[in-house]
């Protein structure tokens, strides 16, 4: 049974950036990759308009860097509003009756896959942006000071529960 | 020690740090290990020691004779000599030396890499840093500077080494020495940067502080030069290091008053790590293009002493190349400097080719056909079109693996500093070890580490 508590032995600290904690240790570009909608790709994109260097972690950036970082990261669709497009999008080709809808809709592959064997990971996965209507970004359970105030906090968290709840948002 | 006579182990007991020498030059002690060594370590002879299979070294008068006669549990820092300018002659080749405390400051980045990771502060004097301090000298001789020496040699040969002994030998002639160990750090992408508006260089304010802060640690005298505005050197490179913002002002500012600046000690320039200055960096711009190295401002500054667009009088420029990290290759500097002439120095009796691994800087082969980048990747390098920042009259030094005698040496240190334990030095052992290493200090270290 592996030991839940051994990775928050130390208290981490982590930055409050729209919604999203990140770790402070992490290097910047990498800690953006916690926010859904921000890949390794668009985290190195970000860090170079903002001219922050590659190996800088996030307790060392300037607060003036933070303020422009949330200021990048307001433009961009990101989060709440990416997956807000992606269910309309999806919600779109099932109403209008396409193919690609239906197997939305019934949970089967939708890129042309076999389905005689192997379908078990479409199945799993590919009705939940429809099941996921009854959830909006209002109702989501959010731990800490609003989103509004850019804010370093020290938590005691579990990195375990802290994925599950962001496979939840 | 079946080689000594009686009168030898009386003369052991007598001189602690001698006795090392000793037992070592006595396993070589025969008339071809003699004639094998250059001519300039015949003072040796001269002095008194005879050579003879199963006689002792009996030791100079300059050596130090420590006051009592302490049991060779561990290599106690008390019984080490001190790098001092006196040091520097050729009877005391071979022997281990502790850094002074003025060279050695414990501040990160103040020392090479390797020697930082190997936690050393006791290095060996060599015949090759003895030829290169008097190349040195010579230099600082001559009217202007004309030409960039650079070590030479394959990965743990001893260059970042033999130049930090030269660093510390000049600094306590009383020289003005601006070294840089780890330049490294400049193009990594571990210093915070920033773009210099209106033109396509950026600026590393932290960076260039430390940098001021470690010339100061390293030459407390330098108040007695003056720069343009009657400011000393000492007061510019504090308001360096107080205000990061005016840092690169102020590196600009010392660097352009040694170089008019007649009334001065000589200057030594030592830059580890120099193929950072040719390579591309890992940062990035705002529109995600690689930055190279001569957009950097703190590299631009010493650079120019390199490509001569700064001239320097009454000085020397010393470089070292570092092959270690694969990340900051540069082909282009290999090329050059395989082409460059070779500064001579005295036959050592094992010298290593050094392992060239780019040698054309021509992209088509004898058909015509355009080489790949894998095959020539100095014609690709984006340093080889922009002539004015190459360096000029580049001059090679070669730094040579370790000798017979060397070996015997340092497995000596490491035995009694307990690096090397449960080993019986012997003629065999030694000539083992140097045929499996092939005299290269860094593996030759690893070794003892190992058993």
């Amino acid at each position: 049974m592996p030991d839940v508590n051994h990775r928050s032995a130390a208290p981490q600290t982590m930055l409050y950036l729209l919604g999203v904690n990140l770790p402070d240790d992490k290097v910047v570009s990498i800690a953006l990759t916690r926010i859904y909608g921000v890949g390794l790709k668009t985290g190195q994109t970000i860090c170079h308009k903002l001219g922050i260097h590659p190996r800088c972690r996030l307790k060392d950036l300037p607060e003036d860097k933070v303020t422009k970082l949330s200021a990048l990261l307001n433009t961009m669709q990101i989060d709440a509003e990416l997956k807000r497009e992606t269910r309309n999008r999806i919600g779109a080709m099932v109403q209008m009756g396409s193919y690609r809808g239906a197997r939305h809709k019934a949970g089967l592959p939708v890129n042309g896959q076999r389905t005689h064997t192997n379908r078990s990971t479409a199945k799993r996965l590919n009705g939940r942006w429809l099941r996921m209507r009854e959830f909006s970004s209002a109702s989501r359970v959010t731990s800490g000071p609003s989103p509004s105030t850019l804010s370093r906090m020290v938590t005691n968290t579990f990195a375990p529960v802290g994925r599950v709840l962001s496979r939840l948002l | 020690m079946a080689f000594l006579t009686r009168s030898a182990m009386l003369s052991l007991n007598r001189c602690r740090s001698a006795t090392r020498l000793c037992r070592t030059a006595s396993v070589f002690a025969s008339k071809t290990h003699v004639r094998s060594r250059p001519a300039s370590m015949s003072t040796q002879a001269a002095s008194g020691s005879t050579t003879r299979r199963g006689a002792t070294v009996i030791p100079n008068a300059s050596m130090p004779r420590p006051s009592g006669f302490p049991s060779i549990a561990k290599e106690s820092k008390a019984l080490l000599g001190e790098w001092t300018p006196k040091k520097a002659a050729p009877a005391n080749v071979g022997e281990v030396l502790q850094f002074p405390a003025s060279c050695s400051s414990a501040t990160k980045g103040a020392i090479p890499n390797s020697v930082e990771k190997g936690k050393q502060s006791a290095f060996m004097l060599r015949q090759s840093t003895l030829d290169l301090i008097a190349e040195v000298t010579r230099e600082a001789n001559q009217a202007t500077c004309n030409r960039v020496m650079t070590l030479d040699g394959p990965k743990g040969v001893g260059k970042s080494v033999t130049l930090l002994q030269t660093v510390s030998h000049f600094r306590s002639e009383g020289w003005i020495v601006l070294y840089l160990p780890q330049t490294a750090n400049w193009v990594d992408g571990s210093e915070p940067f920033e773009p210099v508006p209106g033109t396509k260089m950026f600026r590393q304010p932290q960076a260039v502080a430390r940098t001021l802060q470690q010339f100061l640690d390293l030459n407390p005298d330098l108040t007695k030069i003056k720069t343009a505005e009657g400011q000393t050197l000492a007061q510019v490179a504090e308001t360096g290091v107080r205000e990061p913002e005016k840092a690169q002002e102020s590196l600009e500012t010392i660097l352009d008053t040694l170089s008019k600046e007649k009334n001065r000690p000589p200057v030594l320039i030592a830059i580890d790590q120099v193929n950072s200055f040719y390579s591309k960096t890992a940062y990035f711009d705002a529109q995600s293009n690689p930055v190279l190295a001569n957009q950097l401002t703190a590299v631009d500054a010493f650079v120019r002493f390199l490509n001569r667009t700064r001239p320097l009088s009454k000085g020397a420029i010393l470089c070292a190349v570092d092959q270690s990290d694969t990340q900051l290759q540069s082909p282009f500097l290999e090329v050059l400097l395989s082409n460059s002439p070779q500064i001579p120095s005295s036959p050592s009796s094992q010298p290593i080719a050094a392992n060239r691994r780019y040698q054309d800087v021509t992209s088509v082969d004898s058909f015509g056909v355009l080489l790949s980048d894998r095959l020539a990747p100095a014609s690709y390098d984006p340093f080889a079109p922009q002539s004015e920042w190459h360096p000029k009259s580049l001059a090679r030094f070669n730094i040579p693996g370790y000798n017979r005698f060397e070996v015997a040496s340092i497995l000596q240190y490491y035995k009694d500093a307990e690096i090397l334990k449960n080993v019986k030095l012997t003629r065999e052992y030694i000539e083992k070890q140097l045929v499996l290493t092939g005299g290269n200090a860094l593996k030759l270290y690893k070794r003892c580490l190992s058993f």
